[in-house]
């Protein structure tokens, strides 16, 4: 098991070197710079530029941002507030949307496994159909539609505040103020995970509801509940692990569109900040902790699917027979 | 006479369907005395399946029984809600599955699949379901107990895994054993030892065993008496001896007429012609008539009652009816017979 994990783990390195180099290429041959502005002479431009070795060759500003990443410096931000270093102006952003984003998943999987476990044990009946069309919505209706619902909805029921209120007891914002100002962004984030996981949940479940082991264990005398909590709920989670770990990294990487409905000033706000204003090294990072959660959770996964399936689990360690 | 156990009464059983209603069990009647094992054969689709599935109550949602009752201790199990009914799975009426690569949790330990049922069934601790597990696993032929406790199905070949089937089946001392083909999906060594260890097993617990099976030669090796199924009926059952050396029913002649086993060699192997009758519209008569050298017009137009042979011996064909006609048995059927019957007599004498 140390083995397979050291294994990935090296494989996981090569692969954000990779998507590291050919960011870094794509940022540096876009046209422009990031003191492309009229208001700017060419000369102080050309001063600038050349103060953050923007002047140099690509290979050698390449060579320069790889030995700061082996020092664990993601580099400065040029623009958006000179000076500062990368990774101190990503971590609180990431913070607030892994946060919106985590809980949207916790929330949606449970609303989605209860829903699709309701459809699965009542086929063909309300319940189902139910499922169905929420599902259908839920994967058809694009986020910024459903923001806008929960939005119209917010109108006629004022209970939760619209714009994102970071706890701050200088303001005079609570904590409890923040997490009510969450709900409408995780509301929007959640209902595709809610269409995704119920969907999968009953499936699965009709297809292991399908499999003799669930004969044995009723014809062990078993009553519904206990096969469904001992045998069947088990084995449909399973792959409900392996697409759970994915869809929080796409809740993090996609609530671009929520994060500005909602005014969060999330990671997403921050990338498409820096972008427009060509902060290459915020870009840069940002990008960097995107792949890097990407490969990570995907690592995450393959543990705990080992976890909760002995057949994998076994499969890095020695065999028993 | 023996004491019956189980009753099976004018089960019939359809199954509904896009095409109309499947009618997989037609009327059965038999009964299942204490200790011994019965056999029930026949071909893919002749309703040995059905029966055994709704012996244990565990039929598909789309099956309705028509009518007909199951008796087991003055209770009729086909009346009883699907709680009622969970209480004598396992504890009462155990079975064991054809396909043991599947038929365990593959995410559960083979120890708790096994505690499982005794926990569940005879209110033991976990501490006395191990201990009893343990027993179990030794007796059912597997060594370190222990050990095997604490692995998963996939560390188990397929004859151990049917082996730890058998196990939990008869963890609670159940008074009925049903094995639906238990060794189809094993390869023949490893089904010759699951057969003989069902049989010591049977001897140990005296439990009294359906054996559902199409392999005529398993049923001579296991059973006491055989019941043989053809589109959804009994068509003759009888003991061993009855059925097979003095067969009276078309089919069974016909079965026994193709096994390989005692094939001379050059001589054509017997097949019956053509195909079972689809059971959305079964044939008006005997649904054996279509495929029988022996068919008479009444075969065609009224289903054969069971005539009464001897007091364990009874087939449904006309040709038992006193006004039909003296049929001999084909003649190349007999000489198997004989040859049958003197292999037994020497299997005695060892």
């Amino acid at each position: 098991m140390t083995r397979y994990i050291g294994r990935r783990v090296l494989q996981m390195l090569m692969t954000l070197f990779l998507i590291m180099t050919i960011l870094f290429i794509l940022l540096k041959v876009t046209p422009g710079s990031p003191f492309t502005n009229p208001r700017i002479s060419a000369e102080t431009r050309a001063m600038l530029e050349m103060k953050y070795g923007l002047d140099k060759p690509i290979l050698v500003q390449y060579v320069i941002y790889l030995g700061g990443l082996l020092r664990f410096d993601f580099g400065e931000s040029i623009i958006i507030i000179k000076n500062y270093p990368v990774t101190k102006m990503i971590f609180e952003p990431l913070a607030i949307t892994a946060r919106l984003g985590l809980i949207a998943l916790l929330i949606g999987s449970a609303i989605g496994i209860f829903l699709g476990a309701l459809a699965a044990l009542n086929r063909n009946k309300f319940w189902d159909h139910f499922n169905t069309i929420i599902a259908v919505i839920g994967v058809s209706v694009p986020s910024f539609v459903i923001a806008t619902i929960l939005l119209l909805l917010r109108k006629q029921f004022p209970i939760v505040p619209i714009i994102f209120n970071k706890a701050d007891p200088a303001k005079g914002i609570s904590l409890l103020d923040e997490i009510r100002s969450m709900t409408l962004p995780i509301l929007s984030l959640s209902f595709g995970v809610i269409a995704t996981i119920s969907r999968y949940m009953r499936t699965e479940l009709v297809e292991v509801y399908n499999s003799d082991f669930i004969l044995l264990a009723r014809a062990k005398g078993l009553n519904r509940t206990q096969v469904f909590t001992k045998h069947a709920f088990r084995n449909a989670l399973i792959p409900i692990i392996t697409v759970m770990g994915p869809m929080l990294v796409a809740l993090i990487t996609g609530s671009t569109v929520v994060e500005r409905f909602f005014g969060v000033p999330g990671l997403a706000l921050l990338t498409i900040k820096s972008i427009n204003v060509k902060d290459t090294f915020v870009t840069l990072g940002a990008e960097l902790l995107y792949s890097a959660m990407f490969v990570m959770t995907m690592l995450f996964v393959d543990i705990a699917y080992g976890f909760i399936d002995p057949r994998i689990r076994l499969v890095g360690g020695g065999k028993n027979d | 006479m023996k004491e019956t156990v189980l009753s099976v009464k004018n089960l019939t059983v359809s199954f509904k369907t896009h095409g109309g209603m499947v009618q997989a069990v037609r009327d059965v009647s038999f009964d299942l005395y204490q200790g011994e094992t019965l056999a029930i054969v026949g071909e893919s689709g002749s309703g040995k399946s059905v029966t055994s599935k709704s012996i244990m109550g565990l039929l598909s949602p789309n099956a309705v029984i028509e009518k007909g009752e199951i008796l087991y201790n003055g209770t009729n199990l086909l009346k009883l809600s699907e709680n009622d009914f969970s209480k004598y799975r396992g504890a009462d009426i155990a079975m064991v599955f054809q396909d043991p690569m599947t038929s365990l949790n593959p995410v559960m330990t083979i120890g708790d699949q096994i505690s499982e049922s005794l926990i569940n069934n005879l209110k033991y601790t976990k501490e006395q379901a191990k201990a009893r597990s343990l027993e179990l696993i030794s007796l059912v032929g597997i060594d370190s107990p222990e050990k095997r406790f604490k692995q998963y199905p996939h560390q188990f070949s397929g004859g151990m895994r049917q082996r730890i089937v058998i196990a939990i089946a008869l963890s609670c001392n159940p008074k009925i054993l049903i094995c639906d083909e238990p060794t189809t999906a094993l390869d023949v060594t490893t089904q010759a030892q699951i057969l003989e260890l069902i049989k010591d097993l049977q001897q140990h617990f005296g439990v009294s065993v359906i054996f559902i099976t199409h392999d005529l030669g398993v049923v001579a090796n296991m059973s006491d008496r055989v019941g043989v199924m053809y589109a959804g009926k009994i068509v003759e059952i009888g003991t061993v001896e009855d059925v097979y050396y003095d067969p009276r029913h078309p089919y069974t002649w016909g079965l026994l007429a193709s096994i390989p086993a005692f094939q001379a060699k050059g001589v054509e192997l017997y097949a019956i012609p053509g195909a079972p009758p689809q059971m959305i519209n079964p044939p008006k008569g005997d649904a054996f008539s279509l495929r029988s050298d022996w068919s008479m017009k009444v075969d065609f137009v009224h289903q054969p009652p069971m005539f009464k042979i001897s007091e364990t011996h009874s087939a449904a064909t006309w040709l038992l009816h006193p006004n039909a006609p003296k049929v001999d048995r084909p003649a190349q059927l007999q000489e198997r017979i004989n040859v049958l019957m003197r292999m037994h007599e020497g299997g005695k004498n060892e």
